[in-house]
């Protein structure tokens, strides 16, 4: 499988502050990769630097296997959406997805134009006097309908309702079934999301935290519950790394990684234990909320 | 599709900013000339500059298509220099259209119109409209070009250095116009300045090369910056 993208000791400094420290990844062509990390992780920095609209102070970065920086060959196969994308303020919705259609030579505009009435979007208004939730529409309308060979989606859905952020996911998979590209989707809600991610990266700190299969990663970790001293007793005689504790009084919780087997399930089992598997996002909660633990899913 | 002539109609869907507001400002700018010279009726006619509104406008939309414009273009993954290339395009397919016209009302104003009938001067001015009238458009031409690169180039130092960069290129330029006017008082040079002036420059015409040469440093120096400027 070709490489769409391929970062080798990536580095962002703003002043002495590294906002992406020392980050290799590569990206596969055809496949739905999940960005995900907390707010300032370095996401969109990463983003921008795929796109050329910043620089990587250090390292390196091939984007179909060259350089991005005004490569016209490049560039024009990547159509990145971005929460904080800015619009020319008298452009309207009909303005901006003309002008998409101009630039992005894939665009599709029969489908732009029944995501455009799925979202409800008003194509006369301007984009200022959109509200959050249209604005996203609209740039996940070019982001879907571009269909660029490698297509981003930062934070795409900031005032989404539900029913909405299901439109999208559903129109996501359909049109990738029928023509598919690489998508990299970054995200806060990673549930929700996770059905859909075929390879997940979490970023924190400005440095890669796990880069691993979604499938992998979602029989990764698993809970168990109960009397505090019967956990205590369970999470020793695993000999597994702890990733997470609670205690409630006499009661605690335990997060590990490894696979909830059938002989696990029986060791909780005959402790009385609750045991259970841990979901993808609780997992990136622990993992990127604790640092003594970062190392944990890197050590494996 | 080509992006450049992408970039060019981009700017083009602002139909608006381009071509029809600075008539409304210097419309408007017509309109209060008018009143007064119809009202005051001066024996030597009325000779007015409020044409330079057009001209200070065509700046101001320079600084502000660039800034409106080039964070999205690059967000729609168009490379710098075809951005440059068709804002440019978009800026000077637009300024011959304003020159053209500019002219025109000239002639007519000179002409048939015979001053509005109250003896205005506002579209016809002696040392700006001399000479032959294709010359007089290039003139014209080359002046809103430099004003809208001198809005680019505004635009593009703050794109790449920032509020720091504005305040520097500020200050720069007020060292200059304190220093320079000082400097020439001081080894009393004004006379000289304004014999060289008299005798190279007898109408506006004459600039139209300077002019042409500051548009091109202007665009050079947008473009450099812009080549290095971030989201």
């Amino acid at each position: 499988m070709s490489q769409v993208v391929n970062a080798r000791g990536l580095t962002k400094s703003y002043r002495g502050f590294d906002a992406v420290k020392d980050v290799s990844f590569t990206l596969e062509e055809n496949r739905i990769y999940g960005l995900l990390g907390r707010n300032g992780a370095g996401k969109t920095t990463i983003m921008n630097m795929i796109t050329a609209q910043t620089f990587p102070t250090r390292g390196e970065l091939r984007v179909f296997g060259e350089e991005p920086y005004e490569n016209a060959g490049v560039l024009s196969r990547i159509c990145a959406v971005k929460e904080s994308q800015k619009y020319p303020d008298y452009f309207t919705v009909q303005d901006v997805l003309a002008t998409a259609a101009m630039l992005f030579p894939g665009w599709d505009s029969g489908f732009a134009a029944s995501l455009v009435e799925q979202f409800g979007l008003p194509l006369k208004r301007r984009m200022k006097k959109l509200s959050r939730g249209m604005l996203s529409s609209v740039g996940i309308v070019v982001g879907l309908a571009s269909r660029a060979p490698l297509t981003i989606f930062d934070e795409p859905y900031l005032g989404l309702d539900a029913v909405a952020r299901s439109i999208f996911y559903d129109r996501l998979m359909q049109d990738f079934t029928e023509h598919p590209r690489t998508v990299v989707l970054s995200t806060h809600l990673i549930d929700e999301a996770s059905p859909l991610l075929e390879h997940i990266l979490v970023i924190d700190g400005g440095r890669i935290l796990l880069d691993e299969d979604a499938d992998e990663l979602r029989g990764r970790a698993y809970s168990v519950a109960g009397t505090a001293s019967k956990v205590e007793a369970f999470v020793s005689g695993r000999g597994e790394q702890t990733i997470h504790r609670e205690t409630f009084g006499s009661l605690a919780t335990a997060t590990l990684l490894g696979v909830l087997d059938e002989d696990a399930r029986l060791q909780a089992e005959s402790l009385n234990l609750e045991a259970a598997p841990v979901s993808v996002q609780q997992l990136i909660v622990h993992l990127t909320n604790d640092n003594t633990h970062r190392k944990a899913a890197n050590d494996r | 599709m080509n992006r450049i002539l992408g970039i060019f109609r981009m700017h083009w869907r602002d139909k608006f900013s381009l071509l029809v507001l600075p008539w409304i400002i210097c419309g408007f700018s017509f309109v209060v000339n008018y009143i007064t010279g119809a009202g005051l009726r001066p024996d030597e006619g009325i000779y007015t500059g409020g044409l330079a509104s057009l001209y200070v406008y065509v700046l101001v939309v320079g600084i502000v298509m660039v800034a409106q414009t080039f964070p999205f273009a690059l967000g729609m993954g168009v490379r710098r220099k075809d951005y440059f290339w068709g804002t440019l395009a978009a800026m000077a397919s637009s300024y011959a259209i304003t020159a053209v016209v500019l002219i025109v009302l000239s002639e007519a104003e000179a002409g048939w119109l015979d001053g509005w009938g109250i003896d205005l001067h506002f579209f016809h001015l002696p040392f700006v409209h001399e000479g032959p009238v294709w010359l007089q458009a290039a003139t014209h031409f080359a002046l809103l070009m430099t004003l809208a690169l001198l809005g680019f180039f505004i635009s593009s130092l703050y794109r790449r250095f920032g509020k720091i960069g504005l305040y520097a290129f500020g200050l720069v330029m007020l060292l200059i116009f304190i220093v320079g006017p000082s400097l020439m008082t001081c080894f009393e040079k004004w006379d000289d300045l304004g014999r060289w002036v008299e005798a190279n420059f007898h109408s506006i015409n004459d600039a139209t090369p300077w002019l042409l040469l500051v548009a091109a440093l202007l665009g050079l120096a947008a473009y450099g910056m812009l080549r290095r400027a971030t989201v």
